[in-house]
């Protein structure tokens, strides 16, 4: 039984997975075959030369949402330590649920009308801030989950005992933190990542992300075209993650 | 930190700034000599749908590398089409921006249609075009869009009508007409279905035509009558074959390419396209197998034209005009024309051409699987006013989906 | 001033998470009214009247509430039940393949799901292959069905991982390992600590991120759009199709349902928020 549960839940996680390589792979998609496919890479070659700068856009990309996510987490971190210490914090910090009660959809359309006002459209600053604007406050939803009544306590004492801020910060607080900055950089980061629907109103479809170029083949085009830009959008993080993790969790053991 | 925090606010207000104008505001008074000069060295950004890689490929190929090297004119492609084209535009406007963010876009129909609504459109501007002498204006399917005549206010860029596609080794005899077609689906069930989205409706305009018994049922504006009459009996059409159609007809694909993947994957047994010749354009790429054939029924499928707009606020009004009058080019449509390359068919009037234009025109590679233009012409109709599209998007909900 | 400068990093906080939203509700409400909008021509309530008229509308509530709903309830029991077993036979293994559909962004899970699930899928090919099936029209209707059973499964295959992932950090946080050891040790029973001691930290724990993921589920559109029926249809899709279908002047009733629908949330989160349980302090 449990045997079973394993394979059924290795079945659910990897079939989507397996589905798209082959799409993307597959020469012929004809009813019913599958295990007498030829296979082919021409879906790759032509995506790759059907349109410029696909490595353009995967830099771009990995620039956005490493600039978002990064000043995501650090604001996540400070603003929740405040919120932490502050009177009437804690109630503030239901307000983070703000931007997700309006339909995304809609979000993006409302966006789109201040930040034309502003002259802030089609521009790479204008996309990073507008997906600041509810990645951040995501971030600091994470992050206030870290302030427990027993990390405060912590850092309380050292000052107590004489510790300066900075030397709790660097000694105290980090260390038990590193974890929690790796998450909330790694959540933010792949919102950004993914981000299709606001980069799209904001830039104008001038800012060119990888998610924006894939989308359109996803959305509009056959299906192994929309696999190969589906696997496009999924290889870069999977590798970035792999990598993140091996280094992460190794230094974690160390420590 | 509170000043730190303000001063990054305001880097990041002030460095979101406003597009540089480049030309001069009143285009239309300029000399052909005057605008070419002012074009050279601007940057042009053209909205358009890039759904297709060899369109895509076509223009960034080829479009692009050409406008660079003989006007000095930087074109950069973005994607999107119909209603974010409406959407950025109509949102600049409503927040008062003055230089829009866009220069120029692909459109057709219905797009037209909207951005006359809100008037964003610069123009009339293409009896300026040098190479407007070309233009195929006497074919009335090149100078009315949607029972507009375009005046100016758009460039024709290609042609293309409606075409059924099928499986040849499924399908021997495709129906002809609306009569023969509820037999095969009522013999066939499972095996029909109508995209709920542009294409769909563009079906459902040509059978309205069909049931008005005339090609000319619905020339001319909008009729609410003569639309209630007719809808009515194409309501009772669908409806009578809705329990036959693709998954009982509880559900209608979202969109032309999920329709497309049905029809691969044997599903159902066909697909549209607003592109005759797509079908010869999707075997080249490995997508369709080379058993698929696309065909105009006799009931007749709309045939119209797509076109090169230019944005009203656009800063780079000369610089677009200058690409347009590119792309109209023989060369450029020449290209475009090719099956390998795209398969759309050309704007021009291939008799005004000069030197052995006339000649490489009328010797392009034929087609293969798409029908010949020559025999499909007889069944082309002509697109409707567009508010017979909003009505038919509206009423296929309420009198098909909901029912 | 003193308290300003103390609590100013909470009062940025409070900008950037208010400020827009506010905007945008004002804006949707303005434009629903005819005040705002191009095509605007004064106040009016038409399009609030249609909107509540509409049948379709309303049942796109209904809709969206049934399938999130489920999704959430079934995620949950199954996180659940996998964070029980989990941690008492723990292996890093069965944990790491649960951080893949975390690599998904919801339109290429719908996609890929389509063609897994769709009746000329994966699934239906391999049936056919093993002989279970001699025609596309003998596989079972899993998309675009009427119970949505291909959009729970995809947003299943989405929720159900951060759910587990979530459970597994709560009860490592919490030293429930610890616990239970003594537990056991005091002759406790596993029924015993998983009802009254595993279950309610976890949830007690966890319900935030729940609640967040509801709502991050009522507001999807690509699933629903690939994997759903034409009607009923779900808020978003209700909404996108009253935003981008060639009729101009739909365009305010979309921003009328996004007002009900941002009201209906706001509610919602406050009547959570008066609960005594749910206080986050």
């Amino acid at each position: 039984m449990r045997r079973l549960l394993q394979i059924v839940l290795l079945l659910l996680v990897l079939l989507p997975a397996v589905v798209l390589l082959w799409l993307s792979l597959a020469k012929e998609i004809g009813y019913p075959s599958f295990f007498d496919s030829s296979f082919t890479f021409d879906f790759w070659k032509n995506v790759f030369t059907g349109g410029e700068g696909l490595l353009k856009s995967l830099l771009w990309s990995l620039g956005i949402a490493f600039f978002v996510a990064m000043v995501s987490t650090v604001f996540g971190f400070i603003i929740s330590k405040k919120i932490a210490s502050s009177d009437f914090g804690q109630r503030s910090l239901q307000l983070a649920y703000l931007p997700y009660l309006i339909a995304p959809v809609v979000l993006g359309a409302m966006l789109q009308f201040y930040f034309t006002r502003l002259g802030c459209t089609g521009s790479v600053i204008g996309v990073m801030m507008a997906q600041l604007i509810f990645i951040m406050p995501y971030a600091v939803l994470v992050f206030s989950g870290f302030w427990t009544p027993h990390i405060k306590q912590l850092a309380f004492q050292a000052t107590t005992l004489g510790a300066s801020n900075y030397y709790v910060l660097q000694h105290i607080v980090l260390p038990v933190a590193r974890s929690w900055f790796f998450l909330t950089f790694s959540q933010c980061f792949l919102i950004s990542w993914f981000e299709y629907g606001i980069t799209e109103l904001i830039g104008v479809g001038k800012v060119q992300t990888l998610t924006i170029k894939s989308m359109v083949y996803v959305k509009e085009s056959s299906p192994q075209y929309g696999a190969v830009a589906a696997c496009m959008m999924i290889i870069p993080v999977l590798l970035l993650f792999v990598i993140n993790s091996r280094v992460f969790l190794k230094k974690e053991v160390e420590g | 930190m509170r000043y730190g925090l303000l001063f990054l606010v305001s880097i990041i207000l002030a460095s979101c700034g406003n597009t540089p104008q480049d030309g001069d505001s009143d285009v239309s008074k300029k000399s052909w000599e005057q605008i070419a000069a002012d074009a050279k060295g601007q940057t042009v950004t053209m909205m358009m749908w890039q759904g297709d890689p060899l369109i895509n490929k076509y223009m960034t190929d080829f479009v692009v590398p050409q406008v660079k090297s003989k006007y000095n004119i930087q074109l950069n492609i973005v994607g999107g089409q119909g209603n974010a084209i409406v959407s950025a535009l109509m949102s600049e406007m409503e927040a008062g921006k003055e230089k829009s963010e866009l220069d120029m876009m692909w459109i057709n129909g219905e797009t037209f249609f909207q951005l006359r609504e809100i008037q964003a459109l610069h123009g009339p501007f293409v009896e300026q075009l040098p190479n407007n002498k070309f233009l195929n204006w006497e074919n009335e399917f090149i100078s009315t869009d949607f029972q507009q005549s375009v005046n100016g206010m758009e460039c024709p860029w290609g042609n293309v009508q409606m075409a059924w596609i099928y499986d040849s080794t499924r399908v021997q005899q495709p129906p002809m007409n609306m009569a023969q077609l509820a037999q095969w689906v009522k013999a066939n069930p499972g095996k029909f279905t109508i995209p709920n989205e542009f294409t769909g409706m563009t079906l459902l305009k040509a059978w309205l035509i069909e049931l008005s018994g005339s090609k000319d049922g619905l020339k001319g504006p909008f009729n609410e009558a003569r639309y209630k009459e007719l809808s009515e009996k194409l309501w009772t059409y669908i409806n009578d074959i809705k329990p036959y159609m693709w998954n009982e007809g509880k559900s209608f694909p979202a969109g032309v390419s999920q329709l497309h993947q049905l029809l691969v994957s044997g599903e159902v047994a066909f697909s549209l396209s607003n592109n005759d010749a797509e079908v010869d354009n999707k075997i080249l790429q490995g997508i369709f197998p080379k058993t698929f054939k696309a065909y105009v029924p006799s009931g007749g499928t709309i045939q119209n034209s797509h076109y090169l707009g230019i944005v009203s606020r656009s800063a780079h009004k000369e610089a677009a005009m200058v690409v347009c009058n590119f792309m109209i080019s023989p060369e450029a449509q020449f290209e475009k024309m090719k099956p390998d390359v795209w398969g759309d068919a050309t704007v021009l009037n291939i008799d005004k051409l000069e030197g052995d234009w006339k000649e490489k025109f009328n010797n392009i590679p034929g087609r293969s699987n798409a029908p010949k233009r020559s025999e499909i012409q007889q069944y082309a109709l002509m697109e409707p006013a567009a508010e017979y599209m909003i009505r038919l998007f509206e009423d296929f909900r309420k009198q098909v989906i909901e029912k | 001033m003193q308290g300003f400068k103390k609590n100013s990093a909470v009062f940025l906080f409070i900008a950037i998470a208010v400020v827009p939203v506010l905007c945008g509700f004002i804006y949707s409400l303005l434009y629903s009214v005819g005040l705002a909008g191009l095509l605007g021509k004064g106040f009016t309530l038409e399009h609030w009247e249609k909107l509540l008229a509409s049948s379709d509308g309303l049942m796109s509530i209904g809709y969206t509430f049934y399938l999130t709903i489920t999704t959430i309830a079934l995620s949950m029991i199954m996180a659940f039940a996998y964070a029980w077993y989990h941690f008492r036979q723990p292996s890093e293994r069965s944990v790491s393949k649960l951080y893949l559909p975390l690599l998904f962004p919801p339109l290429v899970a719908g996609m890929a799901w389509y063609f897994v699930l769709s009746p000329s899928g994966l699934l239906s090919r391999w049936s056919y292959a093993l002989g279970f099936i001699q025609r596309v029209e003998d596989f079972p209707r899993w998309v675009n069905d009427d119970f949505s059973f291909g959009i729970i499964l995809t947003q299943f295959f989405l929720v159900f991982p951060i759910f587990t992932l979530l459970f597994l950090n709560i009860s490592k946080k919490e030293n429930l390992r610890e616990l239970y050891r003594t537990a056991l040790h005091l002759g406790g029973d596993k029924r015993y600590f998983f009802k009254n001691i595993f279950l309610p930290i976890l949830w007690s724990k966890g319900k935030w991120v729940v609640v967040l993921y509801a709502i991050f589920l009522m507001g999807t559109y690509e699933v629903t759009l690939i994997l759903g029926q034409t009607n009923p249809r779900t808020i978003t899709v209700f909404i996108m199709e009253k935003l981008s279908k060639y009729n101009l002047n739909d365009i305010p009733q979309a921003h009328a349902m996004s007002v009900l629908y941002s009201t209906m949330m706001l509610l919602f989160m406050m009547i959570l928020f008066r609960l005594k349980n749910w206080r986050i302090a």
